[in-house]
């Protein structure tokens, strides 16, 4: 018997038992754990132990967990809504005298993003970045959430009660009460404050444009005799003159405009028809760009060109401007070739404005390409009406005042002058949803509703009837600014009802068979286009004496030997956005930088004042000018491109009350204006503080022309020809080591490797550099649609900046130093074939789609940033901290000074795209949520995917059509006819990565390479 | 193993005294009694970075890599840095004691056991750095091949970073075994030596019962050799691998075909610089001058200078392929690391690894324990910037020059650094403590032939 046996007999009895219940025996693993517990003879010591274990334990497991989300069902779910599907409605965004026809993205009941209006007849499904980040500003919990009374929450009722309690007092003792808004484009807000104004007979309407058409509009007064701005056709003009307005980016109706301006400025090899601009400007403008030739005169000569030029036109007088001879000389040569010609100007001034009319005259562009006579509403607002609020405020004739969309403490001349005397007023009223500097000081808050929250109609343009509809109702406790008027004048009625009865009366020049056909249709389109539209502008000019405007041009805007301070305007708008995050980190189009404001400086300049930047860390030198007795402490940027003795100061940026600090840095441009109104200052004294400041820019060196070990040479990043080498050979500019590109390419990028096939679709895209006038608007709405993160000032500072799409800026030309040539590219993910960032991911987190998309698996990235380093094209962009809250350590280390993982803010997010966490690379991924949304609708079609089907968010905001998108596998597509053209190219094409992102040539209309 | 040396030659250990039991003695001295003060202290200052490290690293992971100075452009930096330096200098080890000890040079025996140790740490201190540099630390062992539910979720073998993992893992492992495999004759001496019964069951235990026997000296030599043969080639895969992590890659600086060999030359260059290092504190501090001599010294300071010079000429070779291929992207990149932005890193790498090494042509310097240290703090310095200067500066201002950017670091990156020279000091202090710094057993099989020698010498030298 060996011994095994004997272990068996032994314990028989436990086997037997064994057999009858197998795998019934206790797991001898635990028994020693739980011994000691069951066990009699536990002692204080085991007791204590276990007990220290199991509490250690446990409390580690509970504090590891996720943050709990609640989610509600719906018990009965609202008709049209399928979960999961989005509605798109058509509304309108109107801000600061820009007009967008827009369609809201509602998802389970939340509009989460702006896309442009395609039936618009005036923007044509364009947008501004300031349209697609609006609908951040209403997932705003900044917002005030009800009615104040003297700073504190108060209700409706006692608001209303005590305001017309006090509008009563007002108007029996006849103490005027100013009615202060911002231009008003809608007639029935219009109608509203008509009937307000006849109910107070004691109140007027004031408006108050932060960045003001004065000049224009008065202008138009005196020189036509109606009080209103003109209609531009830049698709009319084939010469284009325009001293410093920036009509493609920010002046007037840039996406109106630059969709017309556009038009002539598209070039292929069967329409080589493109129209002439030449910018004339003191300090670069996104418009100056796209510009064929650019002239580089100083600030007061941008006033006074208009003048000389004027004489040099009409009398031959000569002119000491730079550059202005050759002006003079196209447009004469364009007249008597039988050419149209547009002056537009950006200087707002009254007599700067009658000589632009008078010169349009002159070359016959009245009636054709500047059209004078139907009102044009974006504006309304002029100095004299401003000048005489302010002077009543302050010798206190004016007893009362609200204020709507207008911010005078901030935006206006000398505001902050007249604060206190805004506090002792006896009644004053902020419509204003969120805080701004007027609205601290009023007594009464009525918030309004968000747009998106409101029944509103517009009328931009005579004859063009929009309507704006709510796509959510009111997130607090607001009311449209409409219904608070028309409560106080008694009026029980709805504002709906009244837009109602003020559409009918467009109706009656339509087709429609009832009015219900005609508002349904209207409400639905978002625009309806009366058939007279475009036919009102007949006025004829007549300018009067000139010499009167002349002389107080050339008196008003001398050349000394100090500074002269040009004001204006950057894609950030007015200033009323600045509390959006996705404003403040949309980087300027011209200094790319983020979050403040600064002088633009010429380089030569700023070195002589001894205030040189140290670019490469981002430290800049603050100077102090002295502007109308104001000192303006700023970091100065030098900036080629800027006039000698010319600095450039944007409005927009010093705001002091708002909802964080982070919105607050840079200094109010509005203080220091003149009180004419004027844009131009001259005889500036300027020192240099010898301070640094930390500027958040996303780019610092601009020349493509470097010293290297072969000597100096120049990176084809960005390639560029002129119109006339381009009609002899279309693929001229497009070469690589001075061969064409297509050769190049066929005789250097051979490979060893497979050829790599996509059989199905294969996703591409193409971008015009000759298109994009860097507005921006394309990276808002890249960052609305795909939840990039805002990071802030610091972070930006610190080169984090989280933009998937960003517009990257070069200068060449022949005087790269002084005035360069600009030219803006759009950069994102090239979704290379051959891509460099996928072979290093040592886990595969990022990799190839078998249709073209270079992919990321967010929860695969183990953030080694391999792939970033990589790229050659620095578009992989690190979540560095936990920016979005999506992070599983929770709110314990987020770092979020903008709040933008609050509750409210959070609801903007977009359910499509994955809300990155801390520790991941993202970059673009060409849209593809819209790609396979695209696809299942295909697919439910039983079709294959048409070109057009898939609209990338960049694309889709594009208001010039720089972005095609589509399958360039599809023959007949844009996408792959353009992937074929003479003017295609990739960037760093040289090194095999295969992108599939094509760029076209920049191609500038001119014979030589600068005008003078 | 012993081989009779000519007299002629300089004695490898010295000192009249010499016998077995005194080389014993001398040895083991330093792991028995309480360690002297200044020990003490400089245990004290390792184990404040230690502690520096621990802080700086855990702030890291609980914050977000966005405390180091990284940003967009340059997605790397000083962890990298770090990583491939520490890997370098974790290369002497393996060098002298399988190369060398292939080639038969006796002179090895003094310091292979300081620097196998050595090269451990200081992989250790190597493998933190691609650990702490990942996003998501705790999501890490994604880079290991293992079997998964994920469905085809693999690792991606074409990537540099997961030859890294085999490669780091696999010279850790061979450096080990080797390291440990030698000692155990040793830790039965000290066991033999034990006073205690507690220190002796541990000795025991750590030598794995050595007894001894002649067929266990046997399987010893046979080991040695045979993990020499396996750790010689990883000398060269290992840094081999590290530099493909740039030279598989597209940026003008990285993108470079000379880098295996010249990673393996600068490891072996600043490996033998902190050797170097370590060991003229050791033999002061813990009185073993008589085993690491002057001899020794010198015989590292010519592997210095040769490996300077060979660097040397990987950087002016570089220099000259970017100017001759006539590439704008290359040419740029190395103009700009010698008068770009960080022009003061190139030229002090520049200085420390190939201009100063040059003095060690002249025997006086060579011998000169003075010129010895300050030349090893030079290239482990220059040899830092080399790792800073590749990296950064190719990075910084790449292709696009929209992206062109500059770097500085943090307070964290600087921590974390001194903090792994904390880490690294602390395991080389208790190294010197609890392990025999000099390999007694070899170093016993050299001294027969040359104990003569050294006593004929010194006889001389005490006749003057």
């Amino acid at each position: 018997m060996n011994k095994i046996d004997s272990i068996i007999i032994q314990n028989k009895e436990e086997m037997n038992s064994n057999i009858n219940n197998e795998f019934g025996e206790e797991l001898p693993l635990l028994q020693g754990i739980l011994e000691p517990i069951t066990d009699k003879d536990t002692n204080r010591r085991d007791f204590l132990k276990t007990l220290g274990f199991t509490v250690s334990a446990a409390s580690i497991a509970a504090s590891c967990s996720i943050p709990e989300k609640k989610s509600i069902p719906y018990i009965s779910r609202p008709e049209e809504l399928v979960p999961g599907i989005a509605s798109y409605y058509a509304s309108v965004y109107a801000q600061g005298g820009q007009y967008n026809s827009i369609l809201v993205k509602n998802r389970d009941g939340r509009p989460i993003k702006i896309e442009g209006n395609p039936d618009s007849a005036l923007s044509a499904g364009g947008t501004t970045a300031l349209a697609q980040a609006s609908v951040v500003s209403l997932y705003d919990s900044n917002r005030y959430q009800n009615p104040k009374k003297g700073g504190k929450d108060s209700d409706w009722k006692t608001v209303d009660e005590e305001i017309i309690l006090k509008l009563n007092e007002l108007k029996a003792s006849n103490s005027k009460v100013a009615l202060v808004t911002s231009s008003i484009m809608s007639p029935s807000t219009n109608a509203v404050v008509f009937d307000f104004l006849t109910k107070y007979p004691n109140a007027v309407h004031v408006t108050h444009d932060a960045v003001s058409m004065s000049g224009l509009i008065t202008a138009t007064e005196e020189s036509f005799g109606i009080k209103t701005l003109p209609q531009y056709r830049f698709d009319n003009a084939d010469v284009i003159l325009s001293i410093g307005a920036d009509f493609a980016a920010t002046w007037l109706n840039p996406v109106g405009f630059s969709k017309q301006y556009i038009k002539r400025r598209k070039v292929s090899k069967d329409n080589t028809d493109m129209s002439l601009h030449i910018q004339v400007e003191s300090i670069p403008s996104p418009t100056s760009a796209t510009a064929d030739y650019k002239v580089l005169v100083s600030a007061s000569e941008e006033a006074r060109f208009i003048a000389d030029l004027y004489n040099a036109v009409t009398t031959g007088t000569a002119s000491n401007i730079n550059g202005l001879e050759d002006v003079k000389n196209t447009l004469v040569k364009a007249k008597g070739e039988g050419k149209s010609i547009l002056i537009v100007n950006g200087v707002n001034d009254v007599n700067v404005q009658k000589l632009t009319y008078a010169l349009n005259n002159y070359f016959g562009a009245i009636g054709s390409t500047v059209k004078v006579g139907s009102k044009v509403n974006y504006k309304k607002g002029t100095q004299a009406e401003v000048g005489a609020f302010a002077a009543e405020l302050i010798n206190g004739t004016i007893k009362g005042a609200l204020f709507l969309d207008a911010n005078p403490v901030y935006s206006m001349a000398g505001g902050e002058t007249f604060a206190d005397k805004i506090k002792g007023l006896l009644l004053s009223v902020s419509f204003s949803d969120r805080i701004d500097e007027t609205a601290e000081l009023c007594q009464y808050i009525c918030p309004n509703n968000h747009y998106l929250e409101s029944w509103n109609d517009y009328e931009p343009e005579q004859g063009i009837y929009a309507i704006a509809q709510p796509v959510i109702t009111p997130l607090f406790n607001t009311r449209q600014f409409q219904h608070s008027l028309m409560t106080w004048m008694g009026n029980t009625g709805s504002y709906y009802d009244f837009i109602r009865n003020t559409a009918a009366s467009y109706n009656s020049g339509s087709s429609y068979h009832n009015f219900d056909a005609f508002w349904s249709y209207t409400l639905q389109k978002g625009e309806f286009v009366s058939p007279s539209y475009g036919d009102g502008g007949s006025s004829s000019f007549n300018g009067g004496d000139l010499s009167v405007a002349i002389a107080q041009t050339n008196a008003n805007y001398t050349k000394g030997d100090k500074f002269e301070v040009r004001f204006y305007e950057s894609v950030h708008g007015d200033g009323s956005s600045s509390d959006n995050p996705f404003i403040q980190e949309l980087p300027d189009p011209i200094s790319r930088m983020t979050w403040s404001n600064y002088f633009l400086g010429n380089p030569a300049d700023v070195s002589k004042l001894g205030a040189d930047a140290i670019i490469n860390e981002k430290k800049y030198c603050i100077i102090t000018a002295k502007i109308n007795g104001k000192d303006v402490s700023l970091p100065v940027v030098p900036m080629a491109g800027v006039a000698a003795g010319t600095l450039g100061i944007k409005f927009g940026w010093g705001r002091t009350k708002t909802a964080s600090e982070e919105y607050q840095y840079g200094f109010n441009a509005y203080s220091a204006l003149p009180n004419t109104g004027s844009n131009i200052v001259s005889k500036v004294d300027v020192i240099s503080a010898k301070k640094m400041e930390e500027m958040a820019s996303v780019q610092s060196y601009f020349t493509l022309k470097h010293m290297g070990l072969g000597g100096e040479k120049t990176r084809n990043l960005i390639k560029e020809t002129t119109l006339a080498e381009y009609k002899a050979n279309p693929e001229a500019g497009n070469t690589i080591g001075g061969q064409s590109r297509k050769e190049w390419i066929e005789h250097h990028l051979v490979t060893l490797y497979p050829k790599i096939e996509f059989p199905g679709h294969k996703w591409g895209m193409a971008i015009d550099l000759n298109s994009c006038v860097g507005c921006g608007a394309c990276v808002v709405a890249c960052n609305v649609e795909n939840n990039v993160p805002v990071v802030g000032r610091k972070e930006v500072f610190r080169s984090h900046d989280m933009h998937w799409m960003r517009i990257d800026k070069y200068h060449t030309g022949v005087d790269v130093d002084g005035n360069p040539d600009i030219t803006f590219q759009p950069m994102l993910c090239q979704h290379c074939d051959n891509a460099p960032c996928e072979n290093v991911c040592p886990v595969s987190a990022t990799n190839h789609s078998s249709d073209g998309i270079n992919q990321m698996a967010y929860n695969r990235c183990i953030g080694t940033r391999y792939c970033a380093n990589n790229c050659p094209y620095k578009v992989r962009r690190f979540n560095w901290f936990d920016y979005t809250g999506a992070d599983s350590f929770g709110a314990l280390n987020d770092n979020d000074p903008l709040n933008r993982t609050d509750e409210i803010a959070r609801m903007v997010l977009n359910p499509d795209v994955t809300v990155r966490s801390r520790g991941v690379i993202e970059k673009c991924s060409f849209c593809y949520q819209r790609v396979q949304a695209s696809k299942l609708e295909a697919k439910k079609e039983n079709r294959q995917v048409k070109d057009g089907d898939v609209v990338t968010a960049c694309q889709s905001a594009c208001s010039t059509g720089a972005i095609v998108f589509g399958d360039i596998n599809n023959p007949d597509s844009l996408v792959s006819k353009l992937a074929n053209d003479e003017r295609t190219f990739g960037v760093v094409e040289e090194i095999y990565t295969k992108p599939s992102v094509n760029y076209m040539t920049k191609i500038r209309n001119r014979d030589t390479n600068h005008i003078s | 193993m012993s081989k009779v040396d000519s007299l002629l030659r300089e004695p490898l250990i010295n000192g009249v005294d010499k016998t077995y039991g005194k080389i014993t003695e001398d040895i083991v001295r330093n792991t028995e009694g309480n360690p002297p003060k200044d020990w003490w202290i400089a245990f004290g200052f390792a184990l404040a970075g230690l502690l520096l490290y621990v802080t700086a690293v855990s702030w890291t992971i609980f914050k977000g890599i966005g405390v180091w100075g990284l940003q967009k452009t340059v997605n790397w930096a000083w962890d990298i840095t770090n990583f491939v330096w520490w890997v370098g200098i974790g290369h002497a080890g393996t060098l002298i004691s399988a190369v060398l000890l292939l080639f038969k040079q006796k002179w090895r025996t003094g310091i292979n056991r300081a620097a196998e140790a050595m090269t451990i740490f200081a992989v250790i201190c190597a493998g933190q750095f691609p650990l702490i540099h990942m996003g998501r630390i705790w999501q890490g062992f994604f880079i290991f091949p293992y079997a998964n539910t994920r469905g085809p979720l693999w690792v991606n073998f074409n990537s540099p970073l997961l030859w890294d993992v085999f490669a780091i893992s696999t010279y850790f492992t061979v450096s080990c075994l080797f390291w440990y495999s030698g000692l155990m004759p040793d830790f039965g001496t000290i066991r033999d030596k034990a006073k205690t019964a507690k220190r002796k069951k541990l000795y025991n235990l750590l030598s794995f019962g050595w007894r001894g026997t002649a067929i266990q000296w046997s399987r010893f030599e046979s080991l040695s050799l045979v993990l020499a043969g396996l750790s010689t080639p990883l000398v060269l895969s290992v840094h081999s691998v590290v530099s493909f992590d740039f030279a598989t890659s597209v940026i003008p600086g990285w993108h470079t075909t000379i880098f295996p060999p010249y990673f393996v030359a600068g490891a072996i260059f600043s490996g033998f610089a902190m050797v170097q290092t370590l060991m003229l504190i050791t033999r002061k501090v813990q009185k073993l001058e008589d085993y690491i001599t002057i001899a020794h010294i010198e015989s590292m300071n010519k592997v210095i200078v040769l490996t300077g010079s060979i660097v040397g000429i990987a950087y002016i070779t570089e220099l000259f392929i970017a100017w001759y291929s006539g590439y704008l992207y290359e040419q740029y990149a190395f103009y700009n690391r010698a008068f770009g932005d960080y022009w003061w890193a190139y030229w002090s790498m520049m200085t420390c690894n190939v201009l100063s090494p040059q003095l060690f042509w002249f025997k006086k310097f060579r011998r000169s324990i003075f010129v010895s240290f300050i030349m090893s703090i030079f290239v482990n310095v220059g040899m830092w910037f080399e790792r800073f200067v590749i990296i950064v500066t190719s990075l910084h201002k790449d292709f696009l020059v929209s992206s062109w950017n500059y770097f500085t670091p943090t307070w964290v990156d600087m921590s974390i650094f001194i903090g792994s020279l904390g880490l690294f000091f602390t395991c080389f202090l208790l190294f010197t403590r609890i392990f025999p710094v000099i390999a007694i057993a070899e170093v016993k099989a050299i001294f027969s032939s040359i104990s003569e020698a050294a006593q004929v010498k010194a006889k001389k030298e005490g006749s003057h």
